[in-house]
This record gives structure tokens, C-alpha cells and sequence, in this order.
């Protein structure tokens, strides 16, 4: 009698206590989403045409590069690290790709040259990163911070001003489909099983525990040096893949490229719900954070506000996105 | 009148023409919208570039045609900047004009505008885009215009140095392009050095400065934009503004100063009004006008090429009674007027 | 048959000899006992047993292979589990991501099969499932956990791992005493299929209820090591004190409480865990809370201290009403908390011992105009009071042990003399000669005046040192126990009444 009358009460409790917990702490990046459809609905009423596939797809190449930067970035945030070096290495491997497939005079295998030879310099980038932080003890902030000016500094060195262009075929396929799907949705597509697949590996699982109590982590016996450097090499893979997405949209090289993206994409990985200290969070919600900034750009335009008060107003719409995620997790 | 002040000559030639051309071969279409994109803040002179594309649209009004404008102006990436473009083309706009932050990179989103019929204009910088023209300034020519200027006074000889703008930068390296050929026609003009200082004012002066102690032989300066303003104030303090001619610049304090004290200096014109201008040849192209066929040249075979002024202090005294009640960071600008701009066209 | 045999093992950190001859042979089949006081060496030899520590000396036989462990992670692929003392887990994760990090089932994919992580945790879960509370479950994270349940969690995942040998340290320093019977009852199943266990524990009756063989250490060094069977309780203890064990505070010797004048009186509170709780607090009291673990005794506490939000009910100090809204209103009416939690309620650790000695005073002050010298003055006393060994005042409170830490959170409200001293759980994981000293200095305050009020989770404790106990449950008051009725039985009797 009295087990049945403790183990019932019980039961009930863990279901609310499990739908309690589905709120913010393990699903942080609801809110986002829910900011992301306000803003497409501010959107839509402002710009009728959103809906429509063609403007919906020159949104998201707008968007992409930022998307894959935060994605990157999620990963050395949930490690409880910080790249600041994410914004250089996109302009490094967007000259060096740039400038290899004109060196070699745009073939078909100058391209495969260039765009592998992009990817693994940004892999490269970023276990530089991670072997500086992880096994020399560098701390991140200034490390990166460092590592970044060095990138830039070799971007500076391959092309010192804006120029060289790849062969039209690079950005008309890049623009246009492949298959009958439109290049644009590859690449997130692709991008967005990779860090699905990645969510489910004891690697996830161990970042996340290194992120949120490194010492514990350790004790468990988790390899917490390699999960942080394999993070920083996450990083520069997906500032890679934003790099080349950029030669396909500006056909172009340009050392100053990519400058923008450090803050943004930290901005992104916070309005998704991640959190700086690290161990909570996801890739998901930066895909939508980098959306929502994104969008910010784009409801401004339509409501068309006098240029002179946008940079006020998209200022203010990204703190009151980032208050609001205070405001429901503190509840 | 202030924006025909240096054009008078070049327009009256084509007034007689205009009115053949007006608007039985446009298109029944009166109302059009373009998209203004300027990439960087923080210049009076930008600023005033867009005010006045502003106005020269709503003019267009006492034409009996409707331009709406839509402004993107920010500072941003070249990425940020192709999002202009997109947000206009999914706006619908007519033609879009950019001041483009890079000259390669929009190849691609220009491509795609062209296919979507979408008229681009680039201005004050040069794209390689054959899907879009360039209307403003030839950099180069601007630069030559007042190192010829400068060869004259010194009488084909003597002892230069220039102060330049930022190493690498497309506009900076056709400017010294420029002067460096004119120079170079000249055997006796020695270029002593040259320097870079970033467009700023106070780093202008405080490369002459050390120019001076370093040559203290100097007979001219070639010196751009605003530099010119800073270089001017270190020759001052160092009372060599009767031995020394430089060139100058437009904006409205300057000339002040320089009526004042009686510098020996000359002005190319980089007017603000590129902008108005390329609008007024955009309104014109989407009536449905053609260009000539000869009309196109520059770098990438897409520019034309709008006269560049020159003040010196011949016609000092006149520009500055146009200006004088403007505020001090004005700068001397003239637009090519949709008459003038049906020069262009067939 | 020894599997395990650490050989004259040495550490030092900085300038502090942790161990320095440690000593041990662990058979297997064996619960082994290693007993002795806070800062004796005990965590450090099964820290590095475990690999989460380099040993500056000596030798380490695994089944009679000299082995050397650079990290948890070659300890672990040897064998080696380790509880640790201060828990090993991740608050942001789960229960189930908890219990089996960085060995999630996997999926014929290679990719961590989610349901199985889930059902393999309920599994593990399952024998503690009547003991271990509301809100306890694979899916909850770990940070939403009280202590007992985040103890429970460590012990299921050093479990889980399996290992040949497994070193509990403390593992039943929060728990009740259910849970400790169930938790025996796992390790008694360990032993049967012949997993050698090291275990570590402050509470005595516990070391002769599990263990068969004991070591005990002493200032670094192994003193001894006999079977369990073969010796007794006060043999052990003078082991320990290197016979100058002086017996717990006599409460009968101790002044008689200044009754008559209630300092603290509390009317029907009603909070988050608490149920119409009232009573009063005399002036120069200890005034102890019984009962099983987590019956409200904590919260009571918290929320006088204004930590804890009140649902109800009213608190008066001195007769006049006071509001409690925030710790500071509480600190201000000379009310001062301790918690045995030190490392979430307590110490800073990364800051000095001054810092942390100073930071109430501070808190009572304007912070412009500090004065190093005059602070040290006042402080200076305290921590003579408190026999606190420390090198200096600038080394980090870090590198203290547990029981000098607990000294110095303590030490810490003495400077600022409190009127109302709330203790919850105050000697949690400390040795028994660092407890001995901490009720004295309880019993001094108490003449000057101070009035406490004790919870603690060793009864022997309460019944020891407290003038009267209130016992709870459920979150109220369900008996008082006073003069002749406090005894062991009477309290037992109390917390297991209504359950």
C-alpha cells in the first residue's frame, strides 16, 4: 500500500519534471526559434515576395556564410573556449582558394585544388588554434585573438588588395543547382546532417562535459586535450566552407573579407540559446541566431527606415532578442 | 545653378540637341524606383553624395517622372554590400546604383540582377562587371589633372614628393598611376618621395611635416583629398606657403583657408554628385534611351567617364561665392543634369 | 590475493607534503577501510591510484606489474574507478549522460544510441529507486539535484564502469541512512564477484558495518592496517590522533543554555519544502534539526538566512517582526549561514584565505578605505581561535584542506560575531579532531551569547552537541526532543515514525 501510494506520485512528478526540463536548459534554442518566426512575420508583411522560392533562396545565400561561421564557432563555445580568429580565417582561405585556381589557370583541377587545398587550410587554421589553447594553456580569448591577426597577416601576404577572379563556372554553379536543387540548399543541407550526425557521437557527448566542468570531465577519463583542439579544427573546417561559399558569391579574392564575422557569428552562437561559459547549447540555435541577424538586416530594409536610424534600430532588435533569452531563462 | 557652375560650356553645346530626344521613344512607364548602396560611413563626402542623388530624384518630378529612391548605407562587407543589392533586386527596384566596396566582388549578384533586367550602375569606383557600366571620374584622369597643373607652375622643373592615400586601395593606386605619368613627361621634376597617409587629415600633416625637415628643397607637393588641407597647415607653420605650390581640395573650409592666406594651389574636382549624376543616365537608360556606341571606355571597358573640374586660383573667387554659405565640410560638387546626360545616348 | 599494492608513495604540492609515505595492499574480494583525518593523505593515494595525480615517488603493482598512471583515462582502461570526493559530474548533463560519459551505447553506426542510454540508466538507477527522492530520473540534469541524489548519481557511475577495483571516497558523506543500506548492499555485490573496493569514510559506524580490513593514516604516512574483525573503534580512533584524541565535546560539562529570552521565533513558515513550521530559538542555545535527509532541515536554514524564498509565515527577532528577502537582510540583523557545502555556498576558492577570512566583515562595511593592517588585526584572533594552519594569508583557500576550508567559512562569520549562527550540515566530510575543535568553539559562542541552530546528518552529532532537537519530516516539525527523551532511540524513532 504505501509503495504504491510513494511510486505513483513519483511517476507523475518525473513527467512534469520532464516536461519541465524540456525548456530552456536542454532545448535552448526554442527561443530563438521563436524569434526567428516573428521576424519572418515582420518580414512578410513588410516584403510580400519572401515566400517566394527565389527570394527565399537569395536569402539564405545572404545568410549561409554567416550560418556555417556559427556553426563552427558553437563547437569552441561549447567547449567553454572562444575563436576570435574565425572572421580571419574566412578571408584566408577565401584569398588562398581564390588565388590558387587563377594561379593555375582555372581548370577544372585548379578548382579541386583550390577548394581542397581551402579546407584544409582552415582545418589547419583551427588546430593551430587548438593546440596553442589546449596544450600550451594559451587562454583563448587572447590566443585567438592573436592567431587572428596572424591569418590576416597571411591573407594580407597571398593577395594585398581585393582582385583575382575564378572562372564564371565557379559562381554560376554556386548560384544556380546542381541535380535540380539549388547549390545554396546542398551546402546547408549538407552541413546541417553533418552537425546532426556529430550531435549524436561520444564526441558531442564529451565536448559538452568538457565545456561544462572541464575538471570533471577529466576525471571521468575523457581525452578533454583532443576534444578541445578537434573543437578549434570544427571551427576552421566550417569558416572553410563559409570562405569557399563566399568565392562562389563574390567570384573574387579579398584579405578583408571575412573581418566582419567574429562578432557576428558569437552574436549568432548567444541569440541561439548557447552559453558562453560553455556545456549548454547547440548547433541548431546558431543556425537560427545567424538567421535572426540576418533577417534584422532585411525587416530594416523593408520597413524602409531612413538609412540614418538603421544601425540604431538592428542594434537595438539583436538586444531585445538577447534580453528576451535572459528574461525566460532567469524565470 | 551651383551644380552647373563648371558644365555650362559642355551643356549649352547640348541643349540644342534635347529636344529631339525627350520622351517619344521611352517606355510608357513614368515611375521608377532605384536602389541607392553606399558601403561606407563616416565621410561628409559620402553623406552629401547621397543627399544629393536624393534630390536629383525628386527633380525628376518637375519632368513629369517619378523616381523613388530606397538608401542602403552602412558600413559593411563586401558580403553585407551583395546583400544590398539582393534586398533590392528582391524589392523589385528598377536599377540599383552602388558605390562598391570592391571591384571584383560583385560580379556574380551583377550577373544575376542583369538577368532580372535589373539596370547597375556603379559610381566614384570601377567594377569589372560587364553586366554593369560605371559612371563618375576617371581616377587617374582626376590625379593627372592636377599633377599637370602642378608641373606647369613649378615651369617643368623642381623637386616633388607625394602624400598618398592607402597602400592597395584601387582608387589610390589609379591616382598615383596618374601623376606618376605626368611627371614622368616631365625630365627636370624629380619625385623625392612618397608617402602614405590613410586619407587623414592628421597623419596629412604630419607627413608633410617630416617631408620638410627631411627635404627642405621642396617645390611642390602632390597630395590628396583632405591630406591636402593637413599638408597645407604644416607648409604654413613651417612659412613656406610662398615658396612652395600644392595642390588642395574641395570642401568648403579649405577654400576659406586658402583665399585667405593666398596658397599657390589647384583642385582636381571628385565631385559628390557622381552619384546624382549616374542616376540622372540611369532614369535616362531605363526610358529606354540607348548609349551611344562609342561612349564606353576605362579600365574594364564599361566607364563613362564624367568631366572632372579643376579650381585654381583663377576661378577660386568664382566657385567660392557659390559655396561660402555652405558649412565648412561642403564639398565643391556638380552633377551632369539629365539634359547634359543625354549626351550619352543616341 | 592482493591485486593492489601502492609502495611508499610521495606528493608534495608546492611546498605541502601531502603523502608521504603512503602505503597500501588491497586484496581482492576485500572492502578495504582507509581511515584517517582531513589533510592525512587519504584522497591524495587514491587520487593518484586513479591517475588524476602524478606521485613524485614510490611504486604502484597492479596483479604484481609495476604500473605508472598519467591520466584517469589509463587508470580507468586498467581497471580503476574512482568516486571522487568532490564528484566527478557535469551539471548541464543528464542523469543518463552522466552515469555513462564517454562510454555511451552506440548504434551499429558508431553514433550513441539515445534509447539504450536511457533504459541502461534506468536500469542502473533501479535499486535506489525507493530511497532516492522526488525529482530523480535519467532525463533531469544534474545541476536540479540536491547532494544525496548527486552522490547517488557518482556512485552509479563509477558502478557502472565496472572496474576490477573501485575506490569510493566518501561516497556516503550526504547520504541517509536508506541510501547508505542500499549502497552497501551494491558494494556487498561488487565483493561477492570479487571486485576489490577501497572505501573511504568519516563515519565510524559505517567502517565497521562495510569493511573488512582498515588502514589508517596519519599526517601523510600508512600508520597501520589490520582486519576489521580484529580490532575496535577506540583502537582505530587512537590510531588516527596518535593518541591525542580528546573525546567529543562533553555536552554535560558544557554551561547550561541561557534560557528564557527567545532571540529568534518563527510562526507557521511555509516555503518550497516547508510545511507550518514554527519555534524559537533561546539565547545562547544550539538548537538542532533531526530527522532522515532532506526532510526541510536545509531549507529552513536557507530561508532564514533569506536565501530561500518564504511562501508564508512570519520571523521575529528579538520579539520584532523581520522581513528576509535577501541574504543581506539576514547578515545585517546579525544572522550568519554555514554550509557543509563548501564549494557551493562557501569558500571562494580561488581567492586568498585573508579574502575569504575578510569578506564578511567587508560586506558590513563601506568597501572605500580598506585597511590591510587593521583587517589582519581582527582577523588575526579569529584564526588563532579556529587552530587554523595555514602557510599565509595570501595562499589561495584552495590549498587548504577540507576541514581547515570549513574553519575558515566559519571563521569567517566569528569575525563579524553573529547573534544567530544557522549551521547546516557544518562538518560534512571533515575528520573527527577538526569536528572536536569546531564544538568547542560552538559551545564558547553559545557562553558569549550566540544562539544556533544546528542540522546535521550524523545523529551522534546532533545528540551530542544540540541542547534540543526538533525533529523533522516532510517538511514539518513532527517531534521535540528535550532533556531526558533525547536519546538515540527516541530520535530514530521520531524520523522514522511517519515514513
Amino acid at each position: 500500500m504505501t509503495e504504491h501510494a510513494k511510486t505513483a506520485p513519483s511517476n507523475h512528478t518525473s513527467l512534469t519534471q520532464r516536461l519541465r526540463s524540456f525548456d530552456l536548459r536542454r532545448h535552448t534554442y526554442l527561443l530563438s526559434v521563436v524569434f526567428f518566426l516573428i521576424l519572418c512575420g515582420i518580414n512578410i508583411a513588410l516584403q510580400p515576395s519572401f515566400l517566394q522560392p527565389g527570394v527565399m533562396v537569395s536569402n539564405l545565400s545572404t545568410f549561409l556564410p554567416l550560418i556555417l561561421v556559427s556553426i563552427g564557432q558553437t563547437y569552441v563555445i561549447l567547449a567553454s573556449d572562444i575563436d576570435l580568429s574565425v572572421g580571419s580565417i574566412v578571408s584566408l582561405v577565401n584569398v588562398a582558394t581564390v588565388s590558387i585556381i587563377e594561379g593555375m589557370g582555372g581548370t577544372g583541377g585548379a578548382i579541386a585544388l583550390g577548394l581542397t587545398t581551402g579546407l584544409g587550410l582552415g582545418i589547419a587554421a583551427g588546430l593551430f588554434n587548438g593546440l596553442c589553447v589546449a596544450l600550451l594553456r594559451f587562454q583563448p580569448i587572447v590566443t585567438t585573438f592573436a592567431t587572428g591577426i596572424i591569418f590576416a597577416g597571411l591573407a594580407l601576404w597571398i593577395l594585398p588588395q581585393a582582385g583575382k577572379q575564378v572562372p564564371a563556372t565557379v559562381w554560376q554553379t554556386y548560384g544556380g543547382s546542381i541535380l535540380g536543387v539549388q547549390t545554396v540548399i546542398w551546402v546547408l543541407t549538407l552541413a546541417v546532417i553533418f552537425a546532426l550526425v556529430l550531435a549524436r557521437t561520444r564526441f558531442h557527448h564529451a565536448l559538452l562535459a568538457t565545456g561544462g566542468q572541464m575538471q570533471s570531465a577529466f576525471q571521468t577519463g575523457l581525452h578533454v586535450l583532443r576534444v578541445r583542439i578537434t573543437a578549434y579544427a570544427l571551427s576552421g573546417l566550417f569558416s572553410a566552407l563559409a570562405a569557399l561559399c563566399l568565392v562562389g558569391e563574390t567570384a573574387s579574392g579579398d584579405p578583408l573579407l571575412g573581418t566582419g564575422y567574429t562578432l557576428s557569428s558569437i552574436s549568432a552562437v548567444v541569440l541561439g540559446g548557447t552559453a558562453l561559459s560553455g556545456g549548454i547549447g547547440g548547433f541548431i540555435g546558431s543556425v537560427f541566431g545567424a538567421m535572426i541577424l540576418g533577417l534584422i538586416d532585411n525587416v530594416i530594409f523593408f520597413a524602409r527606415l531612413p538609412f540614418e536610424y538603421q544601425g540604431l534600430v538592428q542594434g537595438l532588435i539583436v538586444l531585445l532578442a538577447l534580453a528576451g533569452g535572459v528574461f525566460v531563462s532567469r524565470r | 545653378m551651383l551644380r552647373r557652375t563648371f558644365l555650362t560650356l559642355s551643356a549649352a553645346a547640348l541643349v540644342a540637341a534635347t529636344g529631339s530626344v525627350a520622351p517619344t521613344a521611352a517606355r510608357a512607364q513614368d515611375t521608377f524606383t532605384i536602389g541607392l548602396s553606399n558601403g561606407w560611413v563616416g565621410s561628409e563626402w559620402r553623406t552629401q553624395m547621397i543627399d544629393e542623388a536624393v534630390a536629383a530624384a525628386e527633380a525628376w518630378a518637375d519632368r513629369g517622372v517619378e523616381v523613388e529612391v530606397i538608401v542602403q548605407s552602412a558600413d559593411v562587407d563586401v558580403q553585407g554590400q551583395i546583400a544590398h543589392v539582393r534586398n533590392f533586386m528582391n524589392q523589385g527596384v528598377d536599377a540599383i546604383i552602388i558605390n562598391p566596396n570592391s571591384p571584383t566582388a560583385f560580379d556574380p549578384i551583377f550577373a544575376q540582377a542583369a538577368q532580372r533586367g535589373v539596370l547597375v550602375i556603379a559610381t566614384d569606383a570601377e567594377v569589372s562587371s560587364q553586366d554593369a557600366i560605371y559612371v563618375g571620374i576617371d581616377q587617374k584622369g582626376w590625379a593627372m589633372k592636377s599633377a599637370e597643373w602642378l608641373a606647369e607652375t613649378l615651369g617643368g622643373k623642381g623637386s616633388v614628393v607625394a602624400i598618398n592615400g592607402v597602400a592597395g586601395h584601387p582608387a589610390n593606386q589609379m591616382r598615383v598611376e596618374g601623376y606618376r605619368e605626368v611627371f614622368g613627361k616631365h625630365p627636370d621634376i624629380e619625385i623625392l618621395n612618397e608617402v602614405n597617409a590613410n586619407w587623414d587629415q592628421a597623419q596629412g600633416q604630419q607627413a608633410m611635416r617630416t617631408l620638410l625637415a627631411t627635404y627642405p628643397d621642396i617645390n611642390g607637393v602632390w597630395v590628396q583629398d583632405g591630406m591636402a588641407a593637413g599638408a597645407w597647415r604644416a607648409i604654413n607653420e613651417a612659412g613656406r606657403t610662398d615658396d612652395i605650390a600644392a595642390t588642395g581640395e574641395i570642401r568648403v573650409d579649405f577654400l576659406t583657408q586658402w583665399k585667405e592666406k593666398g596658397y599657390n594651389s589647384a583642385a582636381s574636382v571628385n565631385p559628390p554628385g557622381v552619384m546624382a549624376s549616374a542616376l540622372n543616365v540611369a532614369v535616362l537608360k531605363l526610358q529606354g534611351h540607348e548609349f551611344k556606341d562609342d561612349v564606353f571606355g576605362g579600365v574594364y571597358g564599361n566607364a563613362i567617364y564624367l568631366p572632372i573640374p579643376l579650381i585654381t586660383n583663377e576661378n577660386l573667387d568664382e566657385v567660392y561665392a557659390e559655396v561660402k554659405d555652405k558649412p565648412g565640410y561642403y564639398s565643391v560638387t556638380t552633377v551632369v543634369t539629365p539634359d547634359e546626360a543625354e549626351q550619352y545616348f543616341d | 590475493m592482493t591485486i593492489l599494492r601502492a609502495r611508499n608513495i610521495r606528493k608534495r604540492f608546492g611546498g605541502v607534503v601531502a603523502l608521504e609515505q603512503g602505503d597500501l595492499a588491497l586484496g581482492a574480494g576485500e572492502v578495504h577501510v582507509l581511515i584517517g583525518s582531513n589533510g592525512c593523505g587519504k584522497s591524495t593515494l587514491c587520487k593518484i591510484i586513479g591517475g588524476s595525480v602524478a606521485p613524485d615517488g614510490g611504486s604502484l603493482e597492479l596483479s604484481s606489474e609495476p604500473v605508472r598512471f598519467r591520466t584517469p583515462h589509463a587508470a580507468a582502461a586498467a581497471g580503476i574507478g574512482v568516486f571522487y570526493q568532490e564528484l566527478s559530474l557535469i551539471p548541464q548533463l543528464t542523469v543518463a549522460e552522466n552515469i555513462f560519459l564517454g562510454r555511451e551505447p552506440r548504434t551499429a553506426y558508431g553514433l550513441v544510441d539515445r534509447k539504450r542510454l536511457r533504459s541502461d540508466a534506468e536500469t542502473a538507477i533501479r535499486p535506489f529507486g525507493a530511497v532516492v527522492g522526488q525529482g530523480f530520473g535519467p532525463d533531469v540534469l544534474v545541476s536540479d539535484l540536491s547532494a544525496d541524489q548527486r552522490q547517488i548519481v557518482e556512485i552509479l557511475k563509477v558502478l557502472s564502469e565496472n572496474s576490477r577495483i573501485v575506490i569510493f571516497d566518501e561516497a556516503t558523506a550526504s547520504l541517509d541512512s536508506k541510501q547508505v543500506a542500499v549502497f552497501f548492499d551494491l558494494i556487498r555485490s561488487l565483493k561477492a564477484e570479487d571486485h576489490a573496493i577501497i572505501f573511504i569514510s568519516h563515519r565510524m559506524d559505517e567502517v565497521f558495518a562495510i569493511g573488512d580490513r582498515v588502514t589508517v593514516m596519519r599526517n601523510g604516512r600508512t600508520v597501520v592496517s589490520v582486519a576489521i574483525a580484529e580490532t575496535t573503534q577506540d583502537e582505530i580512533v587512537a590510531h588516527m590522533v596518535g593518541g591525542a584524541y580528546i573525546a567529543a565535546a562533553d555536552r554535560k560539562e558544557a554551561p547550561a543554555p541561557l534560557t528564557g529570552t527567545a532571540v529568534l521565533a518563527a510562526r507557521n513558515l511555509v516555503g518550497r519544502k516547508l510545511a507550518d513550521v514554527s519555534f524559537s530559538l533561546q539565547r545562547g542555545e544550539i538548537l538542532g534539526l533531526g530527522g532522515l535527509h532532506g526532510q526541510g532541515q536545509s531549507d529552513l536554514l536557507r530561508s532564514l538566512f533569506g536565501a530561500e524564498s518564504l511562501a508564508g509565515g512570519s520571523v521575529f527577532l528579538d520579539g520584532k517582526p523581520l522581513l528576509l528577502r535577501k541574504p543581506s537582510d539576514a547578515i545585517a540583523n546579525g544572522i550568519a549561514y554555514i554550509s557543509g557545502d563548501r564549494s557551493r555556498y562557501g569558500v571562494l576558492p580561488i581567492r586568498s584565505i585573508f579574502e575569504n577570512l575578510v569578506i564578511g566583515l567587508v560586506s558590513k562595511q563601506r568597501p572605500v578605505g580598506l585597511n590591510y593592517g587593521a583587517l589582519v588585526k581582527r582577523i588575526a584572533p579569529v584564526a588563532e581561535r579556529l587552530k587554523l594552519k595555514f602557510p599565509s594569508f595570501a595562499a589561495p583557500v584552495s590549498d587548504l584542506s577540507g576541514g581547515n576550508q570549513q574553519k575558515v567559512v566559519i571563521g569567517r562569520w566569528l569575525a563579524v560575531a553573529p547573534a544567530v549562527l544557522l549551521l547546516d550540515d557544518p562538518t560534512k566530510g571533515i575528520d573527527l579532531q577538526t569536528k572536536h575543535d569546531l564544538y568547542v568553539i560552538l559551545r564558547e559562542l553559545c557562553a558569549e551569547g550566540v544562539s544556533i541552530i544546528l542540522y546535521s546528518s550524523e545523529d551522534k552529532e546532533l545528540l551530542g552537541n544540540a541542547d534540543r532537537i526538533l525533529v523533522f519530516n516532510g517538511g514539518r516539525i513532527v517531534r521535540e526532543l528535550e532533556g531526558e527523551r533525547m536519546g538515540e532511540f527516541e530520535l530514530y524513532q521520531a524520523a522514522y515514525a511517519a515514513s
